[in-house]
């Protein structure tokens, strides 16, 4: 029997006899190879081996045996790296060919230091939540080295920093076509350095990456706690600032908010320019959306767009994930993109936001905010200090809460829902004519809605 | 009967694998279409298609039954797949590491990993891996990506990025059906009234329900008898 054909027959077996969760997880990656009078098992890596040899060594056996005779036997190897790479380089260069991304690619020794060509300042929807950083990006693409070094951009996750990254990437390489740009995540570039400890090949790691034009490194957060990492970056910083390359590096935080990273780096980090994303306001989230929607040849209609908008505010790629749900939605049950399947889909997908965004959590976190009670908030007191907070708590469990009105009012020591409606309708009239109230609403949103 | 006339061969009663036939798929169709269309993919993702499906509910909903139902649609179509539970006590931050991360790529039960660092950064790095090579993630959890408690929050709004649906738990009425489709798939004959009384005696949990049956399935082949209420009866007194 062949032993292709033998594997299947044991792989069905094995399949009906095995809990599904051990088959697929040990038995299912095997590939099996002809030796002379054995069945050699490959796995693709040696946890799955380990495992099998302490685990399922018999059974494989016993399996074999039933359809090849007594005298056949398994042997369990380790996958050579080499057919592993194989496929991987295989499929790799599928990748290149089909993928929109078109990675604009330079050589590097450490892996694919890639630039995504999909992002570039033409593409970046500007509100003004990122318009600073946005400019500053900008100027130091037409300038690197030159204006602001190093460029550090901070804010939460799923902001655009990464986006503003490779533009500024793409746009030192489009004005001069050899300038040697990298582009790396900063757990890669720490797991190349690993590599580079190992295999003896520090130098190369040094030379590669202190003869940058410009280095660009995201989420640097992730050095915390690195030592190693961190006094090899600071070297290569100190040396790139010297030959006048530009490094731009993104974080979640402000550097100083950064914890366990050494002092000089932060130091470092705080000696050019720094700049911060906030997360976007409603127009731009529908900017946001359209464009992404344009890009994947979806028509979303701006009433649409608003919708969605609306309810998802913390990050772009929670936009992302509800315009890819809609577009699921939307294909899958043979229905247009409207408001009622944006209504049905958004469901899903705030439902537990909703949950967790309770009035007694709006309540708390307004109490907090102006230092005053939540027993306040329920009292009959209407002095200006607890009426204009309560107000506030009010428009927000109406904005951000599936409450009726008179279950609002009910909370607010059983106020009637028409007081709720002239909260709301002053609160919507004093974040259009005070600054003050605009910011601490703004604030609470934000606070609310992480 | 002796213990040894109650083993049977496992082959004989391990006929109702996880499959899309035998899912109970109302009120979560479209999540199953979805997940069909992910394990036929054999080309690269392109970089606007979602990376990760993912979706979340309680225990007993059907979400292994789901990864399993892709996993074999995949492999009836010769895509290649991998798998890891990370509820698992053998799969580690290391061994995710070396997962292939070029093709579909399951991962069942990933909030038992949330809270740890080492491993959330684990599951970000794999994260980025598919997305580069263009693979594609299929992801279950008890709880929605904020909700899941992870410490990482580059972790959450990558999974957020994706598809995400929720898994509701059966009524009963949904339960009941489901429990006739299962049994009908396993070739067990059981009447209206013996699943009624199956359900008004035993867990709730649909997962616990199927594992009853199973025993049920294996005692009626073992004992050679039909599955009627008093067989049930004397089944569960058993126990």
């Amino acid at each position: 029997m062949q032993n292709v054909v033998l594997w299947d027959k044991c792989l069905s077996k094995l399949e009906d006899e095995m809990e599904e969760r051990d088959f697929h997880t040990w038995v299912r990656p095997l590939r099996a190879n002809n030796a002379d009078s054995s069945l050699v098992l490959y796995a693709p890596n040696r946890f799955i081996k380990d495992w099998l040899t302490d685990n399922l060594d018999q059974q494989l056996k016993t399996t074999v045996q039933h359809f090849a005779g007594e005298g056949a036997s398994v042997v369990i190897s380790l996958d050579s790296p080499a057919t592993v790479q194989t496929e991987a380089s295989i499929q790799n260069i599928v990748l290149q060919n089909t993928s929109n991304e078109e990675p604009s690619q330079q050589s590097s020794p450490f892996g694919t230091n890639v630039l995504n060509a999909a992002f570039t300042f033409e593409n970046h929807i500007e509100g003004k939540s990122n318009q600073i950083a946005r400019a500053a990006t900008k100027q130091v693409s037409e300038n690197p080295g030159a204006a602001y070094n190093p460029l550090f951009i901070y804010g939460g996750v799923g902001l655009g920093k990464t986006h503003l990254m490779h533009a500024a990437g793409n746009l030192i390489r489009q004005n001069r076509e050899n300038a040697h740009v990298a582009y790396v995540h900063s757990e890669r570039f720490v797991s190349d350095m690993v590599k580079s400890i190992e295999t003896n090949s520090m130098n190369k790691f040094k030379n590669y990456y202190r003869s940058l034009d410009a280095l660009l490194i995201d989420d640097i957060q992730f050095f915390a706690d690195k030592d190693k990492s961190q006094e090899e970056f600071f070297h290569t910083f100190n040396t790139l600032l010297e030959t006048g390359s530009q490094i731009i590096l993104t974080s979640d935080k402000f550097p100083k908010e950064i914890n366990n990273l050494q002092e000089r780096l932060i130091s470092r980090f705080e000696s050019g320019l720094t700049v911060r994303i906030d997360p976007p306001e409603l127009e731009t989230r529908v900017a946001i959306l359209k464009n992404k929607a344009r890009k994947n040849k979806v028509d979303l209609n701006d009433e649409v767009a608003f919708l969605v908008a609306k309810k998802i505010r913390s990050n772009v790629r929670e936009l992302e994930g509800a315009l890819h749900r809609l577009v699921a939605s939307s294909r899958f049950s043979n229905r247009e993109i409207d408001l009622d399947l944006a209504k049905d889909t958004l469901q899903d997908l705030t439902l537990f936001q909703e949950r967790k965004i309770s009035i007694e959590n709006i309540q708390k976190t307004v109490a907090d905010f102006f230092n005053i009670r939540v027993a306040d908030l329920k009292s009959k007191r209407r002095n200006r200090q607890i009426a204009r907070p309560r107000q506030i708590a009010m428009a927000l469990a109406k904005e951000l809460t599936s409450m009726s009105l008179p279950d609002i009012g009910d909370a607010f020591g059983g106020r009637d829902h028409t007081t709720v409606i002239h909260a709301c309708k002053k609160i919507d009239e004093l974040t259009r004519t005070d600054s003050k109230i605009k910011e601490d609403y703004a604030t609470l949103q934000k606070i609310l809605s992480v | 009967m002796s213990e040894a006339s109650n083993q049977l061969a496992l082959a004989l009663t391990g006929n109702d694998k996880a499959s899309f036939e035998n899912y109970w798929a109302e009120g979560s169709a479209e999540l199953v279409k979805v997940i069909k269309a992910s394990a036929e993919i054999k080309e690269p993702v392109s970089v606007d298609k979602p990376r990760v499906i993912y979706f979340y509910g309680n225990s007993g909903v059907g979400k292994s039954h789901l990864i399993f139902a892709a996993l074999r649609h995949a492999k009836e179509r010769n895509a290649k797949t991998s798998y890891l539970s990370l509820s698992d006590a053998y799969v580690s931050p290391d061994m995710l590491a070396v997962v292939d991360v070029h093709h579909l790529v399951c991962i069942d039960d990933v909030d038992a990993w949330a809270g740890s660092k080492e491993k959330e950064r684990a599951l970000f790095t794999m994260f980025e891996q598919v997305k580069h090579a263009g693979g594609q993630l299929l992801i279950s959890a008890t709880r929605p990506p904020d909700a899941a408690e992870f410490v990482i929050p580059d972790l959450v709004s990558r999974l957020s990025s994706g598809l995400i649906y929720p898994l509701h738990e059966l009524d009963d009425e949904q339960r009941f059906e489901a429990l006739k489709m299962r049994a009908k798939a396993r070739g067990l004959s059981i009447s209206d009234d013996s699943v009624r009384y199956l359900m008004s005696r035993s867990s709730r949990d649909t997962g616990e329900l199927f594992e009853l049956l199973d025993k049920i399935d294996h005692a009626s082949l073992v004992e050679q008898r039909r599955v009627t209420i008093p067989f049930l009866q004397n089944l569960l007194n058993r126990d």
